[in-house]
């Protein structure tokens, strides 16, 4: 929850804090208040993304009229308040409270990860005694206790502070750190015995305000002061949190939040904070590759993209297949590349999402996506989810959704064949068949006014029109908007850039359709194209029908494919070209919400590799239409001048000038008799503070590079980062016509057989799992959960197997072997993990509606 | 008027002339060094034979001159370095950087890093002043306020004319 948002305009209170006169919002709280006039109140408990709870006592000021000081961070502003945060009492209290928490920290700043940017060092700095009264031997633990694959807890250094627990407590649900005992053997420990495997474990790593809990990749591996910072957005999902990447002699070493409150609040999953090492992988491609034969030749970019021309002049049957992990400047150059060069209208975007039928939320107000923000979820008096589980595949929007419930309020209501982990919060849960989805949305009657409705396809590849198209339904029939969950960071942007065989640029749509992903696989395979383009696309592993693609790609066809690493499909292409990583470059990234952010480059792509709309400029060039870029600015010049729903859209307002004056850390130093803080002397410890990043790292001290990281930045928000794209039509939430064109609802009844061997089978990625980033990313390559069938406890029965017992799955050709899992899922379905080390699904898979065989193996 | 001044200054040189010279002619001659002059850096070892040096990145931190690079790692129970759980696994000290200012012994916590009075730093390449760790760090823990001459390497003669 956050204190500072929400409270009603019109309920002001005047008081008195250090001398001077404010009037603010009621019932804020005075840590808040007093911050956001400059006033900095020290602090180690209290965090604005969470509730407070008072333990450390740091925060102690002086009200007048109390007997006792009262915390900053449990006080609410009251009428009339005359409140002192630097009266001696006060600051004797909070000297006191330091001498405290020193009594028994180990005060190994030298060997701890934390030393540079620590709260506690910072604040015994500003506000502590100069020596120790205390000569008595420290309490001593075990030392660097490895809680999970990515937390490394010391807790000699914990200083009580709840921070972590209550994390892991409310955002996250997952209670896995408890304090446990009681004075002064008081201790922070995971329940014995089991690994703290959240999702979200590194989010405590980043507030803890000491060294206690640690990031194990991070580990001993670079100081604050030698890292180079840059901003960025998460490439894994449709979420985009931002976050910042830091590097250490141009690598990447750490990424961390970067608080949006209008994104990720303060938090991102653990898959974009440690899933950045793909990015230095020994597997990247950094030249051109031709094909001679059997083998690759490695080429200059100039005979690669004159083989390309060679081959394609003049032919004009060209499929053009584009993944979801590309940024918004490189859709606008496929698109461009594709439907003006290329003059082809076979292009998609959709693999794993194929045919997933977004262009169908086009009659709510004109858009291929969501009309709702995140924002808007969180607000939401009633929200209906019907898609993936969403902290398997949108994990900080899961987050998001638990504040909504916990703290808003909201109904939630879940649609699905299988269990997912909103169940738990849900006021209710529709277990439908599998493919029934659109039925149950019908029949739900009693979605109050306003709701959200958000929508994703739930499993890859099946055909979900029915299913969207009651979504819109439901969302036009309560008044509220609709949250439409593309699945990767690229997918949205995409979109808008028209790489969809049924829309251009800005969303027009176009009178005869082209070829979506599966007709364009469909027609290579029957040898009915003369050239396929994959950027960043990797069908083999990711479209729905293996098979399928992989025909596609060995029928002999002319393929260029332009990727980070040598795919599966990208080794069966004629020509590749290496594309940089999201670190590499500039651009920016649509999210779900359709909210544009920008990523800066930080370190130095592999060889030659460059970013895929330079590609596309080259090859549009070497066919005799030079686009004339040189840098994204130009790309967004252009997308300016032709993409109706961007023309506002000014790339300089994304990019962030360092601030003027680093805004408040917890643990600024200020003047520490008055505890003012005036901007021009400022000085911030800490990441992304005026001290000491990039002071004396070897490369000089960049503007715009060195932006605040610290969670206390709440000014970084929509202000700042605006870009939410307006509506073309200029509707505020959409109410349009019913989708065009819809289908009467077709017979949704399910088609699964009882029990026996035809069962639907349901997949979707797990987080962690086999694509082409993650399985590089060294610190998440060996969590990934492998493979499992996942049945109905009837179907089981029916099968005479058990949790653990394996059986073999049978379809579209392929066979597979699996452990047995009992869930809560539609009978007559079995659910497989998408992409995983030894099952992947999509092999299983081919049409709209895979079937397989199931039988004990 | 200046005629005081003219003389005076006259005095001195005539005075410094007669001087014993203060310049040696080196190499030939060479210059014992002064118990705590601040020449070129070693890394101590305990008493034990594990390195003093715990790769904090004090040292680097404090540098003006930026000369230090220290790259942190994990001891493991096979592969000890230094007492406690981390070790430096990069330790350089670039001298075509390092004033000598000394500021990194003073940031030192562990009074690992030290300085010698060897002042005779040259090489014919850049890579050459770079000490790494091998170089820097001694084979046997060093006596604290050791006579100076004793410390250095044997083929080195300050003492004088060689
Ligand atoms: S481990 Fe860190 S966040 Fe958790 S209670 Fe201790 S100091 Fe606070
Ligand atoms: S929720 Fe999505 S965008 Fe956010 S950090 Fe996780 S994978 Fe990245
Ligand atoms: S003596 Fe001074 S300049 Fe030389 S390495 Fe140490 S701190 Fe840097
Ligand atoms: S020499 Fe001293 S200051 Fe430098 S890294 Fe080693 S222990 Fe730290
Ligand atoms: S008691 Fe207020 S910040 Fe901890």
């Amino acid at each position: 929850m956050t204190q500072n948002g929400g409270a009603p305009k019109d309920t002001q209170v005047g008081l008195t804090l250090n001398g001077r006169e404010l009037k603010v919002e009621k019932d804020r709280l005075l840590i808040d208040v007093a911050e956001e006039v400059g006033i900095f109140v020290p602090r180690f408990c209290y965090h604005p993304g969470m509730k407070s709870v008072a333990v450390c006592r740091m925060c102690l000021v002086k009200v007048e009229g109390s007997p006792k000081l009262l915390p900053a961070c449990a006080t609410p502003v009251t009428d009339g308040m005359v409140v002192d945060t630097v009266d001696e009492t006060a600051v004797d209290a909070q000297r006191g409270m330091l001498e405290f928490l020193l009594i028994n920290h180990p005060l190994d700043c030298p060997i701890c990860d934390r030393a540079g940017e620590c709260p506690l060092q910072d604040q015994t700095y500003a506000h502590g005694p100069g020596s120790t009264r205390y000569v008595e031997p420290k309490r001593t633990y075990e030392k660097a206790l490895e809680i999970s694959e990515l937390v490394v807890l010391d807790r000699e250094r914990c200083v009580l502070c709840w921070r972590c627990v209550r994390f892991a407590d409310e955002i996250a649900g997952d209670r896995f750190i408890q304090l446990v005992d009681r004075g002064p053997g008081t201790q922070i420990l995971t329940f014995s015995d089991e690994p703290f495997d959240s999702y979200f474990s590194g989010n405590t790593i980043q507030i803890c305000p000491v060294g206690a809990l640690t990031s194990k990749p991070y580990r001993f591996v670079s100081r604050p002061w030698d890292l180079q910072t840059a901003p960025s957005v998460c490439t894994y999902c449709s979420v985009g949190c931002p976050l910042t990447n830091e590097s250490r002699d141009e690598k990447i070493v750490r990424c961390q939040a970067l608080p949006n409150e209008n994104v990720n609040d303060f938090w991102l999953c653990d898959k974009g904070r440690y899933g950045y090492h793909h990015v230095e992988s020994a597997e990247r491609l950094g030249s051109p590759l031709v094909r001679s034969g059997k083998e690759f030749e490695p080429a200059s970019w100039g005979a690669a993209v004159d083989k390309i021309v060679s081959a394609i002049k003049d032919k004009r049957r060209i499929g053009v297949i584009a993944g979801g992990h590309l940024t918004t400047e490189d859709a606008y150059a496929i698109g461009k590349l594709a439907k003006k060069v290329l003059e082809t209208k076979d292009v998609d975007s959709r693999i794993q999402d194929a045919g997933a039928p977004y262009e169908r939320a086009l009659a709510l107000g004109g858009i291929a996506g969501s009309t709702a923000t995140l924002n808007d979820v969180e607000g939401a008096p009633e929200i209906l989810w019907v898609g993936p589980d969403p902290k398997e595949t949108l994990p900080v929007l899961y987050l998001r959704l638990r504040k909504a419930v916990n703290d808003g309020g909201a109904r939630l209501t879940v649609v699905s064949p299988r269990a997912t982990s909103l169940d738990v919060i849900a006021a209710k849960v529709v277990r439908c068949e599998a493919g029934g989805e659109g039925r149950a949305l019908r029949e739900i009657d009693d979605l109050g006014d306003d709701a959200v409705v958000c929508w994703g396809q739930s499993s890859p590849g099946r055909d979900e029109t029915d299913a969207f198209d009651a979504a819109v339904a439901a969302s036009q029939a309560s008044g509220g908007k609709l949250l439409v969950c593309v699945p990767h960071a690229g997918s949205q942007g995409m979109l808008d850039m028209g790489v969809h065989p049924g829309l251009d640029a800005g969303y027009v749509e176009v009178a005869e359709p082209g070829r979506d992903t599966r007709a364009i696989l469909e027609a290579a395979a029957a040898g009915e194209l003369d050239a396929l383009f994959l950027f960043g696309a990797d069908p083999i592993a990711d479209f729905p029908d293996a098979g399928l693609a992989r025909r596609a790609l060995e029928k002999g066809i002319f393929t260029v494919a332009v990727e980070l690493f040598p795919t599966q499909s990208a080794m069966r292409a004629d020509v590749v070209l290496p594309s940089a990583a999201y670190a590499e470059r500039e651009g920016t990234f649509t999210n779900l919400e359709r909210r544009v952010q920008k990523l800066e480059r930080l370190v130095a792509p592999p060889g030659t590799a460059q970013e895929p709309w330079k590609t596309c400029a080259a090859i549009a060039g070497a066919l005799g239409d030079a686009w004339g870029w040189a840098r994204c600015d130009d790309v967004w010049d252009d997308i300016r001048r032709n993409v109706p729903t961007h023309k506002d859209l000014d790339l300089a307002l994304l990019t962030q000038e360092a601030p003027a004056h680093a805004p408040f850390y917890e643990s600024a130093f200020g003047d520490v008799q008055t505890h003012t803080m005036d901007p021009p002397a400022l000085t911030v410890a800490g990441p992304g503070g005026q001290y000491p990043k990039g002071y004396r790292s070897g490369a000089p001290f960049q503007t715009g590079q060195n932006w605040p990281l610290s969670w206390e930045l709440r000014a970084f928000e929509a202000k700042q980062r605006p870009g939410v794209i307006p509506h073309p039509n200029g509707s505020a939430n959409g109410h349009g016509a019913a989708p065009a064109g819809a289908p009467d609802a077709p017979d949704a009844a399910p088609r699964a057989a009882e029990g026996g061997d035809d069962f639907v089978l349901l997949s979707g990625r797990l987080i962690y799992d086999e694509g082409s980033m993650v399985s590089r990313s060294k610190a998440l390559g060996n969590i990934a959960s492998g493979g499992y069938a996942e049945l109905n406890p009837g179907d089981a029965a029916d099968l005479e197997v058990s949790a653990g017992d394996r059986v073999v799955l049978r379809g579209a050709g392929a066979e597979v072997t699996l452990p047995v899992r009992i869930g809560d899922i539609a009978k007559g379905a079995v659910y497989v993990p998408y992409d995983q080390r030894d099952v992947k699904a999509n092999t299983l898979m081919s049409g709209v509606d895979s079937r397989v065989g199931v039988a004990k193996a | 008027m200046a005629l005081p001044e003219i003389f005076t200054g006259l005095t001195t040189v005539i005075k410094n002339v007669f001087r014993r010279k203060d310049t040696v002619g080196y190499p030939e001659v060479r210059r014992l060094p002064f118990p705590r002059y601040k020449g070129r850096h070693i890394l101590d070892r305990h008493p034990d034979g594990l390195e003093k040096c715990i790769g904090c990145e004090l040292c680097a931190g404090v540098c003006p001159a930026d000369a230090i690079r220290v790259v942190g790692a994990e001891n493991t129970a096979e592969e000890r370095f230094s007492p406690g759980e981390r070790y430096a696994q990069i330790y350089q000290i670039n001298y075509l950087r390092c004033i000598f200012c000394g500021l990194c012994v003073e940031a030192c916590p562990t009074e690992a890093l030290l300085m010698t009075t060897e002042y005779e730093l040259s090489g014919s390449t850049r890579e050459d002043l770079i000490y790494t760790k091998e170089q820097l760090i001694v084979d046997a823990p060093i006596i604290r306020h050791w006579d100076t001459k004793k410390e250095l390497p044997p083929d080195i003669n300050l003492k004088g004319t060689s």
